[in-house]
């Protein structure tokens, strides 16, 4: 017990690091102690406060945003599918969001417009992942199993992955890099607006996730006995995938897909806390998703020359060694479920 | 007369369409506090008649009375708290302690974070002694016997106070000794006013605790006692074939030879 909410402290401390990390290095050089200064007591130049205030600090909150939502998705799909390799994208959610942004970016050729501003790709990511979200949902009222479930949701990914490919065929150079810049990723560019939409949202499909951890905990022990010990099972996988897919869907949005952070940090939150309660697993995750996209972010950023590699990549080069890890430490990753 | 616990008229269970029927048109019923056997050759619909009456699978016609009230007006919630169910499916985590996956058992009367109030925790031990798990109570799940896993799954449902107990084969997997270990405390369970409906492979040993014997054959479903069974060459046919009979004299089954 006490050993848990020493990591709970560690894990606040080391993400009020990173966070300060963030708004304390960037391709601009400012100092990292007159970064602080800035942000603190509001000094510095216009041109410096215009970096801390409208790119550094809007960043790193959608680092922490991104962080927490893809994590908590990661948790709740494996949790849904009893399934260690489930995470935020498993049912196509990123890939009905990538077939939203391919339509509009590649598509608009077609239609003789060009429409590929910022906030029209977050609104056709939306329209992609929504899309998949009520396929998904629909297909779950008719199929009682949830592994049949899990298969279409693989298979419907796969289906929007061959129309992306297809448009991309037969799009321009432009077009193409257009879209291959969307598919890395990027937490840079929100303004506070969006950054207050996607935490909203973000915050309140979490808190439900939290608010009904007990009978997710009880999902655990498989659905017959979950409906044995009182939970209605059918109403609480509906959930799962509207709260999973909902955190997937925004993040996807106003990011681009982010790989591998919502696969990795939910074992690492089982590993480090060795507990399947999602009491303690949903801030857990919350806590060490944020701090690692923190981590990602610092290490995109080449220091001096402004040059940004992108987050997808990082998060992919941190999440798979440390799931490598994991597997040889613990040499099997279902004994969580 | 004893209080009739749950009543079952031409009830036919099975998955989805006609063809899929395993249980036609039967009649049962049952009074509180009795042990019930339910005996059938492999694939004769034991499980699936279980899952029914635990309202896991709905039932394809007639009639199924839980305390006087249709099944089917149950919520999961209130039936948690008077049916508790074990079923063949091992399933379980390794994270978790004896303790802590008896717990669950508690999940009907806990608040929304499931916090364990005083009651819930003696309820949890005193399952555990009753199971005689005390000394494994820490324990993680994983680290069991297959026997030691098996009384775990009862304590869960003991936890659970529920008056009918619904066990899908527990005595397997477990050797002799714990077998009847296993039957003992389902006989005790009884006694305390609990009633279970069990189902096993160990007829011999079963028959001995048990009041009541539904024996399924190709559909139908014979509610007999155990006498009944020990008496009648019809019923023994129906379960063991024609090379293991019941000797009358000797008082045990014996291989035809």
């Amino acid at each position: 017990m006490m050993q848990r909410s020493i990591f709970f402290y560690a894990l606040l401390v080391c993400l009020g690091l990173l966070f300060a990390l963030n708004l304390g290095f960037g391709s601009a050089s400012i100092g990292f102690g007159h970064s602080l200064k800035i942000l603190l007591s509001g000094a510095g130049s216009e041109t410096e406060q215009l970096i801390i205030f409208q790119s550094r600090l809007p960043k790193a909150i959608t680092a922490i945003l991104c962080g927490a939502a893809l994590s908590v998705s990661g948790l709740l799909m494996q949790t849904l599918f009893r399934n260690p390799l489930a995470g935020p994208y498993i049912l196509g959610i990123s890939s009905g969001a990538g077939l939203g942004v391919a339509f509009l970016i590649m598509g608009a050729t077609v239609l003789g417009v060009s429409v590929s501003t910022g906030i029209s790709i977050s609104v056709a990511a939306i329209i992609g992942a929504v899309g998949i979200l009520l396929i998904l949902l629909w297909v779950s009222l008719r199929l009682n199993d949830v592994m049949s479930l899990l298969i279409l949701g693989v298979m419907i990914g796969a289906i929007a992955t061959a129309i992306i490919g297809m448009l991309q065929y037969f799009s321009t150079d432009f077009e193409l890099k257009a879209f291959l810049l969307w598919t890395m990723g990027s937490l840079e560019g929100l303004n506070y607006q969006e950054v207050s939409l996607v935490a909203g949202v973000c915050l309140l499909l979490i808190l439900w996730a939290f608010v009904k951890s007990k009978p997710i905990n009880a999902f655990l022990l498989g659905e017959d006995y979950a409906q044995s010990i009182g939970v209605s099972t059918l109403g609480l996988r509906i959930t799962l995938i509207l709260i999973s897919g909902g955190l997937a869907g925004v993040i996807t949005a106003f990011c681009g897909p982010i790989g591998f952070v919502g696969i990795v940090v939910p074992h690492l939150a089982r590993m480090l806390l060795k507990t399947t309660n999602h009491l303690k697993l949903i801030p857990a995750c919350m806590l060490i998703g944020a701090s690692i996209l923190l981590l990602s972010d610092l290490l995109s950023q080449i220091p001096g020359n402004g040059l940004l590699l992108p987050i997808n990549s990082i998060t992919s080069l941190i999440g798979i060694p440390i799931i490598i890890w994991i597997i040889f430490k613990k040499r099997k990753l279902s004994s969580g479920f | 007369m004893k209080k009739e616990l749950l009543n079952i008229e031409k009830l036919s269970v099975g998955y989805g369409k006609e063809q899929r029927k395993v249980v036609e048109n039967a009649s049962m019923h049952v009074e509180a506090g009795e042990i019930v056997l339910l005996l059938g050759e492999n694939g004769s619909g034991k499980s699936t008649l279980i899952k029914t009456i635990a309202g896991l699978i709905e039932p394809l016609s007639g009639e199924l009375m839980f305390q006087q009230r249709d099944l089917k007006q149950w919520n999961r919630k209130q039936l948690a708290k008077e049916m508790a169910l074990v079923l063949t499916d091992q399933s379980y985590q390794a994270l978790l302690s004896v303790e802590e996956f008896v717990a669950f058992g508690r999940y009907p009367f806990t608040n929304w974070l499931g916090q364990l109030k005083k009651e819930d925790i003696k309820q949890i031990q005193d399952s555990l002694t009753a199971c005689e798990l005390q000394t494994l109570r820490h324990k993680k799940m994983d680290a069991l016997s297959d026997g030691e896993r098996q009384r775990v799954f009862l304590a869960r449902a003991i936890a659970q106070q529920a008056q009918l107990l619904i066990l899908d084969e527990p005595t397997t997997h477990l050797d002799v000794k714990n077998i009847t270990a296993q039957l003992r405390l389902i006989k005790k369970l009884a006694e305390g006013e609990r009633t279970v409906i069990f189902s096993s492979h160990q007829f011999d040993l079963a028959l001995q605790i048990a009041d009541k014997v539904w024996l399924i054959e190709d559909k139908k479903v014979h509610q007999i006692t155990p006498d009944d069974f020990y008496n009648d060459c019809i019923y023994q046919e129906i379960l063991l074939g024609d090379a293991y009979r019941y000797d009358q004299a000797d008082k045990r089954f014996r291989i035809k030879l």
